[in-house]
C-alpha cells in the first residue's frame, strides 16, 4: 500500500498552521495519507510508521530559527530505531516561518538534508513557506494553496520537488500588519500595545 | 559572566555563574505566546528556565557550551533558547533587510560557542549559519564559533574566557 505519513512537529500540533496545511494537503492528495502529531511520548510510534511507510511528509514550524526541539528530539529517536530496520521511505519537507522571507527556513532545511542523507533516506524536496501564519487568512491564499497542490501531484508520482511561496507585499506593510495583529491580540488579553512593548523580563 | 551548558562543567571560573541546563527542569515550549500577550516578558510555565532567561537577557559576556546534532544545537540546548521566548516582543521590524521581532531589554553580548560532538564538515557550516541567524534575535553583537571535542571542552573554555575576559 502506497501510503503517505505526514508528521507534524510543531510544539502546538494540534492548533498550529502546520495543521492547516495539513489538512489541505491531505485534501488534495490522491494517496492514501495519515496524519501525526509528534509529542515527547509518541516518538518511537511515528518513528516506526515513517520507517514502515513508502513516502512521509514532515511538516513543522520554523521555531527560533530552525527545527522545533520537539521535531529534533523526534529526529535523534528515529536514527536510533532506524538501525533495526532497513526501509527507507522518501521524505517530503514542508515548513512555514511565521517572517515573510521564505529564505529564514534555509538553515532548517539544511538541518533537514543533513539527517536525511546521514541516514540514507531518499529526499523528495521542500515546500519552504513564508508569512506561513498570515497567508491562509490573506488574498494571497490561493498562492499558497496552489503550491500545496503542485507539491501533492509530486508526492503522488514520487517525485523530487522543491518550491517556495510568501505573501506578495513589502516587507514594511508585512510588519504593519502584522503589529496590527499582534495588538489585537493583545487587547484580547487586556494588554495595551504600551504593555506588550515592556521591557522588563521577569 | 554566563556560561550556559549542556555538560557537567568541573571547572571554576570566579567571574562567571555557570549552569548545567541538564540539571534544570526546563520544559519544551508550547507555543501560546501568552510570553508576548498575555503575561509580556513573563513565561507562563513556571520551571527552572523563568532563572534563566532573565539572566540570558542581563549577560553581556556569554559563553554556549553544546552539543551539536545534524548542524543545530542538541535538543536541551534547543529547548532552553526556545524558552527564550520572553526576551522578544510579538512586534515586527525590518532588520538588516529581513523582518524580526523587537527586543525587550536585553543587552547587547560578546559570546564564545562552543560546539562539541560534530560529525562532519557539513554540520559545522550549518551550525555557524544557525548561530549568525540566532545573533539577530538573542543581540549577540559578535561572537565566536569553536567547535571541540567533548573532552577538550574545559580547557577549551578557560583559554578562550581567559583569552578574552579576563586578562590581568
Amino acid at each position: 500500500m502506497d501510503k503517505t505519513v505526514i508528521i507534524n512537529g510543531s510544539h502546538r500540533a494540534p492548533l498550529s498552521n502546520s495543521r492547516r496545511y495539513t489538512k489541505y494537503l491531505m485534501k488534495v492528495l490522491k494517496t492514501e495519507s495519515e496524519e501525526f502529531l509528534l509529542n515527547k511520548n509518541n516518538y518511537d510510534e511515528v518513528s516506526k510508521e515513517l520507517l514502515f511507510a513508502q513516502k512521509a511528509i514532515l511538516i513543522f514550524p520554523l521555531y527560533v530559527d530552525c527545527i522545533p526541539s520537539i521535531l529534533l528530539g523526534f529526529l535523534n529517536r528515529l536514527e536510533k530505531l532506524g538501525e533495526k530496520y532497513k526501509n527507507r521511505p522518501t521524505v517530503y519537507i514542508i515548513i512555514n516561518c511565521g517572517f515573510i522571507e521564505n529564505e529564514q527556513n534555509e538553515v532548517a532545511i539544511s538541518i533537514m538534508e543533513y539527517f536525511l542523507k546521514k541516514n540514507s533516506f531518499k529526499y523528495g524536496g521542500v515546500l519552504s513557506i513564508g508569512s506561513g501564519e498570515a497567508i491562509m487568512d490573506s488574498p494571497f491564499r490561493g498562492l499558497v494553496t496552489g503550491k500545496i497542490k503542485k507539491f501533492a501531484k509530486a508526492i503522488e508520482r514520487g517525485e523530487t520537488l522543491s518550491i517556495k511561496t510568501h505573501i506578495p507585499i513589502s516587507k514594511w506593510f508585512f510588519v504593519k500588519a502584522g503589529n496590527k495583529y499582534w495588538s489585537l491580540k493583545g487587547s484580547s488579553h487586556g494588554k495595551t500595545k504600551i504593555e506588550m512593548q515592556t521591557m522588563e523580563i521577569k | 559572566m554566563l556560561i550556559l551548558t549542556d555538560k557537567a562543567i568541573e571547572l571554576k571560573i570566579e567571574q562567571a555563574e555557570i549552569i548545567n541546563i541538564n540539571s534544570k527542569i526546563i520544559n519544551f515550549c508550547t507555543s501560546c505566546f501568552n510570553c508576548w500577550t498575555k503575561t509580556p516578558g513573563s513565561c507562563v510555565i513556571r520551571d527552572d528556565q523563568v532563572l534563566i532567561y532573565p539572566k540570558i537577557a542581563m549577560a553581556k559576556e556569554i559563553v554556549y557550551i553544546c552539543r551539536v546534532k545534524y548542524g543545530c544545537y542538541d535538543v536541551p540546548f534547543k529547548a532552553m533558547l526556545e524558552r527564550c521566548l520572553p526576551l522578544q516582543q510579538p512586534f515586527l521590524r525590518v532588520f538588516q533587510q529581513e523582518t524580526h521581532h523587537e527586543l525587550r531589554g536585553v543587552e547587547t553580548k560578546d559570546a564564545i560557542i562552543i560546539g562539541y560532538g560534530v560529525e562532519a564538515e557539513e554540520e559545522k557550516e550549518i551550525f555557524k549559519k544557525l548561530v549568525e541567524r540566532n545573533a539577530y534575535n538573542l543581540n549577540l553583537g559578535s561572537y565566536k564559533v569553536i567547535f571541540a571535542i567533548e573532552s577538550e571542552v574545559e580547557e577549551i573554555l578557560l583559554k578562550e574566557v581567559s583569552e578574552k575576559w579576563i586578562k590581568q
